[in-house]
Order: C-alpha cells, then sequence, then structure tokens
C-alpha cells in the first residue's frame, strides 16, 4: 500500500513537473496559430522524452553513472568537451528562460514589472537549491503545478466543437496563410520543448544520487510511462484552450499573460489564479531542474563532486557553477531581452542539439558491458532507434528552418 | 608476461576516480607510462588527473586555451604529480583509490574555492536537510 | 617485467571482468589512448553555438526586414495591420472578461499594456521601413493613422486597468471595434 501511494505520488510529480516555460510558450503559440494540427508533434515529443528518459534512468539504476559522464566516456575527452559546450550553453539559455518566466507569472499577480522580480526570484531559487532536499524540492514544484489541470477543466467548460477540433488534430493540414516552413519550424519547436535535455540530466542525476537500484526500476519507468504522458496531456489542454478561444479571432500569442486568458474566460477568477500559480511552480521547478543541470554537466564531464546529498561545502565547484549559473541568468535578463523569444530560442536549439546526448546514451544502453542483462529490449531498441532517426532529422532541420522562416515569423 | 593486458584506452581513461570516502575526485585526464627494463608493452604507472592534464591531451586551439585557463586557476608552480596506481584499490564503472580526494594535486581548486568563498556561505557545512 | 613493478599494486583485487577467474595477475596495459585514436573534428559545434549565441543577443532575426520593393511593401504593411488586428482582438475579449467579472486587476492591467506594446512595436517597427515608392508614402500614411487609433484606444484601457477600474474598459469598446474594423478595411484593399 504504501509502496503503491509512492508510485502515484512519484507519477503526480512527473506530471505536474512535466510543463516548463518552453512547453507554455510553444503550446499556447501554436495553438492560437495552427489549433491543433501540430498536436502530432507534441505527442512524438512525449515518446521521445519517454523513451529516452526510460532509458538514462535504467542507465543510472545499473550503472549508477550519469548522463555527462557516459558522454564523455563515449564520444572521448575532445568531443565530449564539444558536447558540453553546447549542451551548457543550451541549459543556461533555457534558465534564463524559466527564470524570467517565474518572474513574469510574478509581475501577472502584482502589475510590478518582472525586471523588478528576476533578483529575487533567482535568490529565492538559489536558497531553495542551497537548503532544501533533493526530494522535498522535487515534490513540492512537482505537485503544485498540477494546478495546471485548471487549463483541462477551462477547454471542457468552453464547450468546444469536439468534432471540429479533434479533426484538426487527426488531419494536420498546413493552415491557408502558413507556409510550410513555418508550419514545419513550429512541429521541430514543439518536438524540441517536449524534449529538452535537462530534464534527461537532471532525472539521471536524481537516478544517481538517490542510489537507484534494479528494485527502483518500476517506479521510475511508472513515473516516465505514466507522468510524462500525463503532463503531456497538460500541454495538449493549453494548445487546445488558445485553438478554441485565439484561432478563430486571428489572435497571435507572444505574452505570457495571454496564455492564461482562455482559462480565465472559461473558470474566473479562481481558474486565472489557479493558472498563474501553476506557470509559477511549473517555471520555478524547471528553474530548479535547469540551474542544477548547469552544474551537473561540468562537473559530472570533469569528475568533481556533484549533488545535493553532501555538504555545499564538500561540493564547491558545483555549488559555485550553479550560482554562477542563476546569476548569469539574471543578468541577461535584466538586459530586458524578451523572455518569449529567448524560450523560443532555447527550444529549437535544444531540438538541434538533442542527438548528441541521446546518442551515447542509447549506445550505453545497449552495452553489456555496462548494463549486463539490462540492455534495451529488441521491441525497446525499435523506439529507441526509431527516434534516434527521428531527432537527427529535426536537429538537421532546426537551424535551416530557423533561418528560412526568419524564427517562425 | 605476468601483466594484466587490458584497454588502458577504455578501462582508464575518462572514467571516474572516487576516493576513499566515497567522493568524486576527478576523472583519469591522462595517464603515466613506463616501458619494461627489457622492451615489450609498456605498462601504467599513474593516473594523472586534472592540472591542465586534460587540456594538454585534447590539443589544438582548444586545447591551448584550456591549458591557460587551467594554468590561471591551478597554478601553484611545481608540475603536478600523477597519482601512483598502487593506490588503486578496484577498477569498475568507477576507480576507486585509497587515498582521500584532499591528498591529491587536483584538489587544490576545490579547496580555494571552498575555503575562500563556499564555505564561508551560511549553511554550507550541512546537507540540506 | 620486473618484481619491483608488481609490488606497486598492493591493495588491487581485481574488478575489471577479466580478472576475475582466479588467475590473480599483474596490471599491464595494451594502451590504445583515444585521444590518438579520435582525430578531432568537433570545433564546428561550438562555433555554432558561438554563432546562434550571436543571432540571438543581437536580435538579428527580425520579422519585419527592409522592403525593396511596393509589393514587398505592402506585404509588410498587412502583417503590421495583422499585429494590430490581433492586439484589438485579445483585447475585446479581456474586455468581456472584465464585464464578467472573471479577471483579477493586475493581470488585466499587465495584459493590457502588454497588448499596448504589442500594437506600438509594430506601428514603429513599420513606420521605419523605408517606402519605396510615392503610392508606398500613402499606404504608410493610411496605415500608421488607423493604427494610431488603435493605440489610443488600447492606452485608455491600460489607463483605466492601472487604476483598478475594470468596470470602465466597456466605456472602450466602441473605439476599440472601429479601430479593428479600420484595421480589416485596410488589409481588404491591400488584398
Amino acid at each position: 500500500m504504501k509502496k503503491l501511494s509512492g508510485i502515484a505520488l512519484g507519477i503526480l510529480t512527473a506530471m505536474g513537473g512535466f510543463v516548463d516555460i518552453g512547453d507554455i510558450v510553444a503550446n499556447a503559440e501554436t495553438g492560437a496559430r495552427f489549433r491543433l494540427s501540430l498536436a502530432w508533434a507534441v505527442v512524438l515529443g512525449v515518446g521521445g522524452i519517454v523513451v529516452y528518459a526510460e532509458m538514462a534512468g535504467r542507465v543510472a539504476a545499473i550503472s549508477h553513472r550519469p548522463v555527462f559522464d557516459l558522454v564523455r566516456e563515449r564520444l572521448g575527452a575532445r568531443m565530449g568537451l564539444a558536447n558540453l559546450f553546447a549542451s551548457f550553453f543550451i541549459t543556461l539559455l533555457t534558465l534564463i528562460a524559466e527564470v524570467a518566466g517565474i518572474a513574469l507569472a510574478l509581475e501577472l499577480v502584482t502589475d510590478v514589472s518582472y525586471l523588478l522580480w528576476l533578483p529575487l526570484t533567482a535568490l529565492l531559487v538559489w536558497l531553495v537549491i542551497w537548503r532544501m532536499r533533493f526530494e522535498a524540492m522535487e515534490r513540492l514544484f512537482g505537485l503544485m503545478g498540477l494546478v495546471l489541470i485548471a487549463i483541462a477543466v477551462g477547454v471542457w467548460r468552453l464547450d468546444p466543437d469536439w468534432g471540429n477540433l479533434l479533426g484538426s488534430a487527426t488531419r494536420p493540414l498546413v493552415p491557408a496563410g502558413e507556409g510550410h516552413p513555418t508550419y514545419l519550424y513550429y512541429a521541430v519547436a514543439l518536438f524540441g520543448a517536449a524534449m529538452t535535455p535537462y530534464e534527461v540530466f537532471f532525472f539521471s542525476s536524481g537516478g544517481v544520487e538517490e542510489r537507484w537500484t534494479r528494485r527502483d526500476l518500476a517506479i521510475s519507468r511508472a513515473n516516465v510511462f505514466v507522468g510524462f504522458p500525463l503532463g503531456g496531456l497538460l500541454s495538449l489542454a493549453l494548445m487546445a484552450s488558445t485553438a478554441i478561444v485565439f484561432a478563430p479571432r486571428g489572435i497571435q500569442v507572444s505574452h505570457l499573460s495571454q496564455a492564461a486568458l482562455p482559462t480565465a474566460l472559461a473558470l474566473g477568477k479562481v481558474g486565472l489564479a489557479l493558472v498563474i500559480v501553476g506557470f509559477f511552480a511549473a517555471t520555478f521547478g524547471a528553474a530548479l531542474e535547469t540551474a542544477l543541470s548547469a552544474g551537473y554537466t561540468v562537473s559530472q564531464y570533469f569528475g568533481w563532486q556533484w549533488g545535493k546529498l553532501v555538504a555545499p561545502r564538500d561540493a564547491s565547484r558545483f555549488h559555485l557553477l550553479v550560482l554562477g549559473s542563476i546569476a548569469a541568468s539574471v543578468l541577461v535578463g535584466l538586459t530586458a531581452v524578451d523572455p518569449i523569444k529567448v524560450t523560443e530560442y532555447s527550444i529549437v536549439l535544444s531540438a538541434a542539439a538533442l542527438p548528441l546526448t541521446y546518442f551515447p546514451i542509447l549506445v550505453v544502453a545497449n552495452d553489456r558491458d555496462y548494463m549486463g542483462d539490462a540492455v534495451n529490449s529488441k521491441l525497446g531498441n525499435v523506439f529507441a532507434f526509431g527516434y534516434l532517426v527521428l531527432i537527427v532529422v529535426a536537429s538537421l532541420a532546426a537551424l535551416p528552418l530557423m533561418i528560412a522562416t526568419r524564427a517562425g515569423a | 608476461m605476468a601483466g594484466r593486458m587490458l584497454l588502458a584506452g577504455f578501462a582508464l581513461l575518462d572514467r571516474q576516480i572516487v576516493d576513499r570516502d566515497g567522493r568524486m575526485a576527478g576523472k583519469v585526464d591522462d595517464l603515466e607510462l613506463a616501458e619494461p627494463d627489457g622492451g615489450g608493452a609498456p605498462y601504467v604507472t599513474g593516473l594523472v588527473s586534472g592540472r591542465g592534464a586534460l587540456a594538454r591531451r585534447i590539443g589544438g586551439r582548444l586545447g591551448r586555451a584550456a591549458a591557460w585557463l587551467s594554468a590561471r586557476l591551478e597554478a601553484s608552480g611545481e608540475q603536478p604529480g600523477p597519482i601512483p596506481f598502487g593506490v588503486v584499490r578496484e577498477l569498475g564503472n568507477h576507480i576507486e583509490i585509497t587515498l582521500t580526494r584532499e591528498d591529491l594535486d587536483s584538489f587544490e581548486l576545490e579547496r580555494r574555492l571552498r575555503d575562500g568563498v563556499v564555505a564561508k556561505i551560511p549553511g554550507a557545512r550541512h546537507a540540506p536537510e | 617485467m620486473s618484481q619491483g613493478r608488481r609490488s606497486r599494486l598492493p591493495g588491487w583485487h581485481g574488478g575489471w571482468p577479466g580478472g576475475r577467474n582466479g588467475k590473480e595477475r599483474d596490471i599491464d596495459a595494451t594502451i590504445l589512448l583515444r585521444s590518438e585514436v579520435a582525430p578531432a573534428r568537433p570545433r564546428g559545434v561550438g562555433r555554432a553555438a558561438v554563432a546562434i549565441a550571436l543571432l540571438v543577443t543581437c536580435g538579428c532575426i527580425q520579422p519585419v526586414g527592409p522592403a525593396r520593393t511596393s509589393e514587398s511593401y505592402r506585404a509588410k504593411a498587412t502583417t503590421t495591420a495583422e499585429a494590430g488586428i490581433s492586439a484589438a482582438e485579445s483585447a475585446s475579449l479581456v474586455i468581456d472578461g472584465a464585464d464578467e467579472e472573471r479577471l483579477l486587476p493586475p493581470y488585466t492591467a499587465v495584459l493590457l499594456s502588454e497588448l499596448e506594446d504589442d500594437a506600438g512595436g509594430a506601428a514603429s517597427t513599420f513606420s521605419g521601413i523605408q517606402p519605396p515608392s510615392a503610392e508606398a508614402d500613402r499606404v504608410r500614411a493610411d496605415l500608421l493613422d488607423r493604427m494610431a487609433d488603435l493605440q489610443d484606444a488600447l492606452a485608455e484601457l491600460r489607463i483605466d486597468a492601472r487604476r483598478g477600474d475594470l468596470e470602465a474598459l466597456a466605456d472602450v469598446r466602441p473605439a476599440l471595434r472601429d479601430a479593428v474594423d479600420q484595421l480589416e478595411a485596410f488589409v481588404e484593399e491591400q488584398g
């Protein structure tokens, strides 16, 4: 019974923790512009993160080694270093977006500019990392993020023409007035938003730190196979809400505030408050994960002590990296770069960089020297290699599409 | 030939070093080798970790930049000595050694950052509760 | 190999898979340094990252670029008008929501001020584009007039919302409706 409630809690945490600023922005924008005709990209992305996180979790449980430890060993010091640069840069870009997202959520409650909230926000993120236990931190923000279910309730209350809505999801067509490159650009963005690499750095490092063993695999898999898809449903609900309210009126979404409007119109003040709290929790949780991931990637590459189980003074370089990343993200944020644009770039570049970390994990997950009999099953490999192809295609297409469409303009 | 043969590039290089307290103590960035007196395959006498070893191995412009940075950050004058192979306790997914990481040359930067910065922040002495 | 060398491995007890069969052996290594095996070629990734970082920070990727022909000038004018319509339609949803008491005052103020910025930003970007012909001059003046009406309406909404007076928002509805009609007519004319 206790174990069952533990699994349920893990699933709910994974569900609430799935959504971040990238998912919010990408789904709200595409819903308004393409209705549900890009829902397939979200489904593909969620499938991809399930396959990827399951492998990384299994590798962490069996070999006790996190992603970036293996990246260096598998790719060699040199290629690993180039990989580190790319992954660290994208993680930092994501952190900028998430921290700004927290500040934007606070602005919506107070009508005080997010620029003024940024320093306080960063301090809070750092304090939580500095003093809160890993599991408590993950649970708190994951469960708080569950209030985003209000979006799904809102969609139901809006009482849309379901046949029409589902029709646009199951027969994906490029809407009139939109070019194919733009459509594909947003498909890559949604795919990248669902499959951001930091999620897997965080997931596998957490697994190593909490000393997962073979016995914990069931729980880890339940989180991944049930929690992530449920989280993906929240993303789709957001897409549906803007598709219903904004698409018919030709409204383009370019602010976090707009993403909350359909739910507010459907559910009133309570709904609005819940969505804003949900945005806060989702971005705060993701800011913690990205800040830690910035420390994980570098420390794991160089073999420095990392993690939250030891006293901070015993992992000095790791904690300074985390602190420095948070400070850098605030400084960039304070230049008043458009947080929504930063978010868009971060998810598209995530898609571009994905093969760099996916491939080494796929290789290790098939290596009996590391994994014994816990290597990928035949069926597992069908999905894992299928996704490898997909990830490489998305990666190669990401930058040309970004340039050709002027970042989706 | 009494030696144990293994692919040093695979079993040693780039592996995580873990000290006797279970703390992570750097990676094997390079190896110190010696030729047997009577000729034959070279053997490993020491593990080189940190202190610009990785930068030297990477080479090229990137390596030179990294070496410069590492010299700035870690310089203390004398060349770092390798970790003698005799302190290796176990070779597996990690390389366990019988020393503590504080005994290693590569710990210098961590020690300086700890004593100079991190230990001075309130709450640095205990793991989060 | 000399016996002296072997004594350098006192505590080692063979964690390597091949060494567990009881034939306890000394360590010797067949050297296969990866740095020699893999000739390096990864610098491009780092460089691409730097290039993208520059692109992102400079904001070089702009939705509206320079116009060389009347045709492309007209297309940019349409894009600008559509951005205005989008902001106005958003604002009219906000008025609906405020009417039914579904919105909180701070949220309403933030959203309306962002919509005002959107309309203002679109207008000022368009106004910065050099018109390529006399005909384009007329298009420019016409659109900027209509956008100014919209900006006025949005500013009025923002001012009311900042004062916490959400009931007053409905009074701006006719002006907003008018601005939208004007912009839609403009898009129609441009075809």
